[in-house]
């Protein structure tokens, strides 16, 4: 509600930056949309990253005059959608990838540990006996 | 273990001293044994043939004298001892021959140092004792060698033999005599074995008699009953215990009557129909029977046969009597006898003590009268000793004693309180307070149970003896304390108590009867030392070197060992905790003995000390403890053995570090838990971990790009 109130007041305020914003942070608006965790971690990888990407052409827009002309040829230029629509996908990848890369790392980190703690114990046994394994 | 078994100790052996052909003699005749003490002798148990392979085997004693074992002196032998010829090395020390004791019962060693100091005529002098091995049976046994006699006063007490004249017995026999009991008396010796076939002739002539041997039993042990007072009489032969100077001038009486008859008096009543004869009509009646003496003779013999020691002749009435005074000796007081006899056992009784005989014979019966009250009224009315009554009632309260049946208790109480000065008389034992050394030293040396004695020593009937005594005697103080010792001795289940620690208690001198020693003489710590090294060499050793009879040896002799280091080494006892008191029992033992290395003792005691490794939590510490030790036992001290297996540093340390690793293996164990949790949670963790950490990730590269684009358009 706030993010549609905001950009209506900014819409009367800058309708170029407005509508290029809009346009750019669509991925943004999908996280969103998409992310109904409290902690919003989607909203918050996605949303960074394409405001970064988007922050290049809002510059110059408001270095070429800060028209609703210019606003559209940003939009319309592929290299600057690249920049923003980019931006935003390695948002997505860093969501989607690094709890995977994180699983294979805590397995990999467990089972070494896991397997030191066998070797110890098992070294704890050959020299005090299985009484050190008795339980209090 | 009766005084005829000597017959087995003998067994085998040839009965002539140097005839060549004795052995097939002996052989072909066993009955031809010799007869002792009036006793005959038990069946050869031996074949002759494994005496056969003892002939010419000589016994080297103390390396001063030779003995001969195929050469037995049967004229000298007696039921505790066995004769032999012997000959010393140094030609000039005398004509001797050996006694050698039986295995097992104790020697009385308190007079032995005495005996062997005594150079009087009328005494067989004790030339030299020692320890040797016996062929016969390959044990050891203790030997005393002994000048030799020139014969024996009488054949034996059961053949007839011309009786001596008056003249002759007073000259030839009471003057001499007299002089040794005065040598004796001034020694402060019992001598306990007066009777004429355990006297010899000094001289062919035969003027010089001399008293036999006294020390290779206990005092009493061979003395038929007929030599002795009523109240020893009645006593089994080993539980006879110390007696008197009063109770050897009985027995030189008898013997006396013994020459003057030509025969034993009274030799063919039996000894319980002899018992009660004397009771009823005093000694001197039941011994001399129908015989008439003259007057001056009947007066020494009825003098010394008086009942009442008290009234007996002393040393001094009989040396007035050789010096021509004429005494007339107390005449012999029967027994109270009743107004009407008590039935019992079938026989109408008129006296006390001979109810109590009776009585004693038969428990059961005995237990159903007393408790019908028969008793009480035939004391109080037909008897009239109405004291009696009343110690009778006493005897039949506060029957204190944990073992053995109450009614058994009871009777022996009460005929205690009936006949006072009897021994005590329990389950058809018969013992003097101060007897039960004898008495327990010939059960546990022939391997019977000694459970009736145990039963009358806790059951507090010496004690009770002592309290019915209406004449207090200072030694009985001493008596009480040592029986109520023993009482303690015998509650108590560990190593080192119980019956085998009453046993060397009170013989002191009793060698450790253990099996583990194979038959060797041991009676103090070093030679039990010695002893155990050379078993301990043995492939046949038992599994232990401490067993009931040892530790109850070493516990007796005072400050060998410690009785807590003793005691724990009872079978259940913790394993590792018995080792180490092996350890150090023999640490202190080999120290206080000053005894020399023993290598083998120690490899036996090492190779039982594994549970003491258990001790020791650290595998290493054992493995290393285990090479040290094998180093250590070859050096034959128990010492530093000790401080392996029982340091208490080391096995804090070990204690400390073992609580340490049981620290650690429950830290990894919590740490394998936790990790385990995580790999099983993994998608959980890795989701809510990884999109936190790609949300930070992203800030972090948007505020980089930021930073980058700001930087840019500046420029």
């Amino acid at each position: 509600m706030w993010v549609i109130i905001c950009a209506v007041a900014a819409g009367f305020v800058a309708p170029p930056t407005t509508v290029l914003m809009l346009a750019g942070l669509v991925p943004t608006l999908v996280a969103l949309i998409v992310d109904r965790t409290a902690e919003r971690h989607a909203v918050i990888a996605v949303g960074t990253l394409n405001f970064a990407g988007v922050a290049p052409s809002v510059i110059a827009l408001w270095r070429d005059g800060h028209t609703m002309d210019a606003a559209l040829r940003l939009l319309i230029d592929p290299l600057s959608m690249l920049v923003m629509l980019g931006a935003a996908a390695i948002g997505w990848v860093l969501y989607l990838g690094v709890p995977s890369v994180l699983a294979v790392f805590l397995t990999h980190r467990n089972e070494a540990e896991i397997r030191r703690m066998v070797a110890r114990r098992e070294d704890l046994v050959a020299e005090w006996g299985p009484e050190v394994a008795a339980k209090d | 273990m009766a005084p005829s078994d000597l017959a087995s100790f003998l067994a085998g052996e040839p009965p002539g001293p140097t005839d060549a052909t004795a052995g097939e003699t002996a052989a072909a005749a066993p009955a031809a044994r010799p007869v002792v003490a009036g006793r005959p002798a038990a069946p050869v148990a031996r074949p002759a043939a494994s005496m056969a392979a003892d002939s010419g085997t000589v016994v080297t004693l103390l390396d001063r004298y030779e003995i001969f074992p195929d050469q037995p002196l049967p004229e000298f032998s007696h039921a505790g001892a066995g004769a032999f010829a012997a000959r010393p090395r140094d030609r000039a020390a005398g004509n001797v021959f050996a006694y050698v004791g039986r295995t097992g019962l104790p020697v009385r060693a308190e007079i032995l140092g005495v005996m062997g100091g005594a150079e009087h005529a009328g005494l067989m002098a004790i030339v030299d004792h020692g320890v040797a091995e016996w062929p016969a049976d390959r044990a050891e046994r203790r030997i005393f060698v002994c000048e030799a006699p020139a014969g024996r006063l009488v054949e034996s007490l059961t053949a007839a033999q011309a009786p001596m004249g008056e003249d002759q017995v007073t000259r030839t026999f009471i003057r001499p005599v007299v002089a040794a009991l005065h040598e004796l008396q001034g020694r402060r010796v019992f001598h306990g074995a007066i009777n004429p076939a355990n006297i010899f002739r000094r001289d062919v002539q035969g003027n010089t008699p001399m008293l036999g041997d006294c020390t290779t039993v206990p005092p009493g042990f061979i003395q038929p009953v007929a030599f002795e007072t009523v109240e020893r009489g009645m006593t089994d032969a080993a539980a006879r215990g110390e007696g008197t100077p009063a109770d050897d001038l009985y027995a030189f009486g008898v013997s006396i009557l013994h020459l003057l008859l030509g025969r034993q008096p009274a030799a063919e009543t039996d000894d319980r129909t002899l018992l009660a004869a004397k009771i009823g009509k005093g000694s001197y009646g039941a011994l001399i029977g129908n015989t008439r003496l003259s007057l001056t003779t009947m007066e020494p013999v009825r003098g010394l046969l008086v009942d009442d020691p008290d009234d007996r002749w002393t040393l001094d009435d009989l040396e007035l009597w050789l010096s021509g005074r004429r005494l007339s000796p107390k005449q012999a007081k029967p027994p109270p006898r009743a107004s009407r006899s008590i039935a019992f056992g079938g026989t109408e009784h008129w006296n006390a003590r001979l109810l109590a005989t009776a009585l004693a014979a038969d428990p059961q019966a005995a237990n159903t009268m007393i408790e019908r009250g028969d008793l009480d009224v035939w004391l109080r009315r037909s008897l009239g000793d109405e004291e009696m009554a009343d110690r009778v009632v006493e005897a039949n309260k506060a029957l204190f004693g944990w073992t053995g049946p109450i009614e058994a208790r009871r009777v022996s109480r009460v005929v205690m309180a009936l006949d006072p000065r009897a021994p005590i008389r329990y389950a058809g034992r018969s013992v003097m307070p101060d007897g039960f050394g004898g008495a327990l030293a010939e059960v546990l040396a022939s391997g019977g149970g000694a459970q009736v004695l145990a039963e009358m020593i806790t059951g507090q009937l010496p004690m009770f003896w002592i309290s019915a005594q209406q004449r207090l005697r200072p030694e009985f103080v001493s008596l009480a304390t040592r029986l109520d010792q023993l009482s303690g001795f015998l509650r108590r289940q560990e190593p080192g108590y119980g019956l085998e620690r009453c046993l060397y208690e009170l013989n002191p001198s009793m060698p450790c009867i253990s099996p583990i020693l194979k038959g060797v003489y041991v009676v103090d710590v070093a030679g039990l030392l010695g002893t155990l090294e050379r078993v301990a060499g043995d492939a046949d050793r038992p599994g232990e070197p401490i067993d009931r009879h040892i530790a109850a040896f070493l516990l007796s002799r005072k400050g060998a060992v410690g009785s807590r280091t003793i005691e724990a080494l009872a079978v259940d006892a913790p394993a590792e905790r018995r080792c180490v008191a092996f350890v150090e029992s023999f640490d202190e033992l080999q120290r206080k003995a000053q005894a020399p290395p023993l290598p083998n003792l120690c490899q036996w005691v090492a190779s039982m000390i594994g549970p003491a490794f258990e001790r020791y939590h650290s595998r290493t510490l054992r493995d290393r403890l285990r090479d040290e030790i094998g180093r250590l036992v070859t050096d034959g001290q128990f010492g530093p053995l000790r401080g392996l297996v029982g340091s208490a540093t080391l096995i804090q340390r070990d204690a400390i570090a073992f609580d340490r690793a049981r620290r650690l293996h429950v830290h990894a164990g919590r740490v394998i838990a936790l990790r385990q949790r995580e790999l099983e949670n993994k998608a959980v963790i890795a989701g809510a971990v990884g999109r936190q950490a790609a949300a930070i990730i992203a800030c972090l590269l948007a505020a980089l790009l930021l930073a980058g684009i700001v930087v840019m358009q500046a420029i």
